[in-house]
């Protein structure tokens, strides 16, 4: 059986607790991962675009964006990614501590792939972890 | 009401200005006012320059009074000739205006508009006690000079009062009104309904004054007249109302003049009292209503914004909470999870007891989330199936009532009139309630409705282990519990939702309970 192959996860989130749940439920989860972490959107879509310091930057399997963000609100990243030709193919799941309906109708609306609310408790995050998981690659268990 | 701080030093040139500006003023509206006397009397039914006179004390500062002195004195010069007459009645004018604006700066500063009923009553109140100088020192002085005879003392008095009170009363407003800053919307439906308002009032005062005075049936039609006031209070601001009442005012004296109308009598004393008493009324009305609407709405907007800004308060503590509780869950099960062998039974009894707690803080911080929605949120009304809310409910807690063995039934469940997410959080909290508090059987829950007039009674009824009457009103509580969480489970914010929501659509909800004996919730909700 080949080895599953390294997935390149982009988190775009300012909350270093947060940050350190999904590094760590990720690895609980066993999902092989490179995490890459920036904590605005304007470094996220820097990424994305490959620009300036993130011009040997890997394109992510997958990108983990939080709605509550210091400056860009993650919803104009998802509006800047769904309207940019090279980006809006990317697989972008709305990962946020919100749990209102308005704005997982506005994820959908924006053409989000997923939303999700940041679950508490280390089980419900490894299990978070690896809907996304089969969100990407539908084939792994 | 707005007040004016008191002006500094005035330079001589704006002083002369602006108290020329008074006179002149003054002159043209008295020379006006005389035009449209009822002959052969001096005095006039409305007496525009007292308004005028007020009016600019109040706006320009106390300081002008000469204005007010020189134009009467000149007015009431050009009629009697007489230059004591003219002095006196001046003087009495000026105290009149004088004494007026000094009590309304005491107690209204400069009212630009009314925006309280007690306010109105206060002005007329002070208007009324300055014009009973005017009337004095006008009737004395005419009295003493010979042109009018001692037994005509009072009715003259009389008219003189009521003129120059009505002038205040109508003019006043009118002035302070147009020279506020406005705040009133003028969107293209206003502008169209108030050129509506001003052809009817045209129609009613044409037909109310352009018949033939004998005929009597435009008595009744003078009425009309208030309703058209009314509806200026209602739909506009202070200032349409006042220049409406000032207009129809004018147009009734110009008219009666002409011996048009109902009030023109074959005394002209009698035609004077008919018109004063009547226009008075008008305006009366129209001021009063238009401050009292004023300070309702008033006080409706501060009670919204107090309420708009608690309702913000609620969602944005239960909202942003979430996020530190989260991580306080999330990093003691963490610690737990990857230290088992390293701590010992007692820490681990007490990383349970942290993320027990904090995840019972968790939802309740949910719930009360999901209780101010169901207060902030826009209340909808539509026809809502009973039958597809339950299902919906009980989708929603398939893997609860799976666990608990629960049996749902239901009568056939007609449609309401309301909100599809209430009619839904309602049947899902009754029945969640119902599976939470059951006893050793499993539960058996039972929904039913009837019609009962316009309303449909709803009911769940359980199997569970009941609540004493003595609890009956203290479930509705917020986060009110009757057993301990460990033995059932639940925050005790459900049924202070279910209760919030059947109030907002103006039903009732109550129940029927005895101690291990089950219990029936009964809810009202508008037939469809």
């Amino acid at each position: 059986m080949a080895p599953a192959r390294q997935l390149e996860i982009l988190l775009i989130d300012d909350s270093p607790a947060d940050v350190r749940m999904t590094q760590l439920a990720l690895e609980t989860a066993g999902i092989p991962n490179r995490l890459h972490v920036v904590e605005t959107g304007e470094k996220g879509l820097m990424f994305l675009l490959q620009d300036g310091e993130y011009a040997a930057a890997p394109r992510p399997d997958v990108v983990l964006l939080d709605l509550k963000l210091p400056k860009a609100s993650g919803f104009s990243v998802l509006s800047a990614v769904r309207s940019h030709r090279r980006m809006k193919d990317l697989v972008v799941v709305v990962f946020t501590g919100s749990s209102l309906q308005r704005d997982e109708a506005q994820s959908y609306r924006s053409n989000a792939n997923l939303f999700m609310t940041k679950p508490a408790g280390l089980e419900a995050y490894v299990a978070a972890m690896r809907r996304i998981h089969a969100l990407i690659e539908p084939s792994a268990r | 009401m707005v007040r004016t701080p008191a002006r500094a030093v005035t330079p001589p040139l704006r002083y002369a200005a602006a108290t020329a500006l008074i006179a002149a003023l003054y002159f043209v509206a008295a020379k006006l006012a005389l035009a449209l006397a009822i002959p052969p009397g001096y005095a006039t039914a409305v007496w525009p320059s007292s308004g005028i006179a007020l009016a600019g004390l109040l706006l320009a500062g106390g300081r002008h009074w000469p204005g007010i002195w020189i134009g009467a004195a000149l007015a009431n010069f050009t009629i009697q000739y007489s230059l004591p007459v003219a002095a006196a009645i001046a003087t009495g004018n000026t105290l009149e205006a004088c004494i007026a604006a000094a009590l309304v700066q005491r107690s209204l500063g400069v009212p630009h508009h009314f925006s309280r009923g007690e306010d109105v009553v206060r002005f007329v109140a002070i208007a009324m006690v300055a014009c009973a100088v005017a009337a004095t020192m006008a009737s004395s002085a005419l009295g003493a000079a010979g042109f009018i005879a001692w037994s005509d003392f009072l009715p003259h008095w009389w008219t003189w009062w009521q003129g120059d009170l009505a002038g205040i009363v109508i003019i006043t407003p009118l002035v302070l009104g147009w020279t506020a800053k406005q705040e009133f919307a003028w969107s293209h439906e206003r502008i169209f309904e108030c050129a509506m308002f001003s052809l009817v009032l045209g129609a009613v005062l044409l037909a109310v004054f352009g018949a033939d005075a004998a005929a009597r049936a435009t008595w009744a039609l003078s009425f009309l007249l208030l309703p058209l006031i009314v509806w200026a209070a209602f739909r506009f601001s202070q200032r349409e109302v006042t220049t409406a009442s000032a207009a129809l005012c004018g147009y009734a004296v110009w008219q009666t003049v002409g011996g048009n109308g109902p009030f023109v009598a074959h005394s002209v004393n009698i035609s004077l009292l008919l018109l004063q008493a009547f226009l008075s009324t008008v305006v009366a009305t129209g001021l009063v209503l238009s401050a009292v609407l004023e300070e309702r709405r008033r006080a409706m907007e501060r009670l919204q914004h107090a309420h708009d800004e608690m309702e913000h308060f609620v969602h944005v503590a239960a909202h942003d909470l979430q996020e530190p509780l989260r991580t306080v869950i999330n990093f003691a099960d963490l610690l737990d999870n990857r230290n088992r062998l390293r701590l010992g039974d007692e820490a681990r009894e007490f990383l349970g007891y942290i993320v027990s707690g904090a995840t019972r803080m968790q939802r309740m911080l949910r719930e009360l989330l999901a209780f101010a929605q169901v207060e902030r949120g826009e209340l909808r009304t539509m026809r809502v199936d009973c039958e597809n809310a339950l299902a919906v409910a009980q989708e929603n807690l398939k893997a609860v009532l799976d666990e608990s063995g629960a049996v749902v039934t239901h009568d056939p469940l007609p449609a309401v009139s309301s909100d599809p997410t209430h009619m839904e959080i309602l049947f899902q909290n009754l029945i969640a309630n119902a599976v939470r508090f059951r006893g050793t059987a499993a539960p058996r829950i039972h929904v039913g409705a009837k019609l009962e007039g316009g309303y449909c009674v709803l009911s769940v009824t359980d199997n569970g282990i009941g609540i004493d009457p003595g609890d009956f009103e203290a479930i509705f509580n917020m986060f009110r519990r009757l057993h301990g969480s460990d033995r059932y489970p639940g925050t005790g914010i459900g049924l202070t939702i279910c209760k919030r929501i059947v109030e907002r659509h103006k039903g009732r909800i109550w129940l029927e309970s005895r101690q291990d004996a089950g219990t029936t919730f009964h809810f009202t909700m508008p037939a469809a």
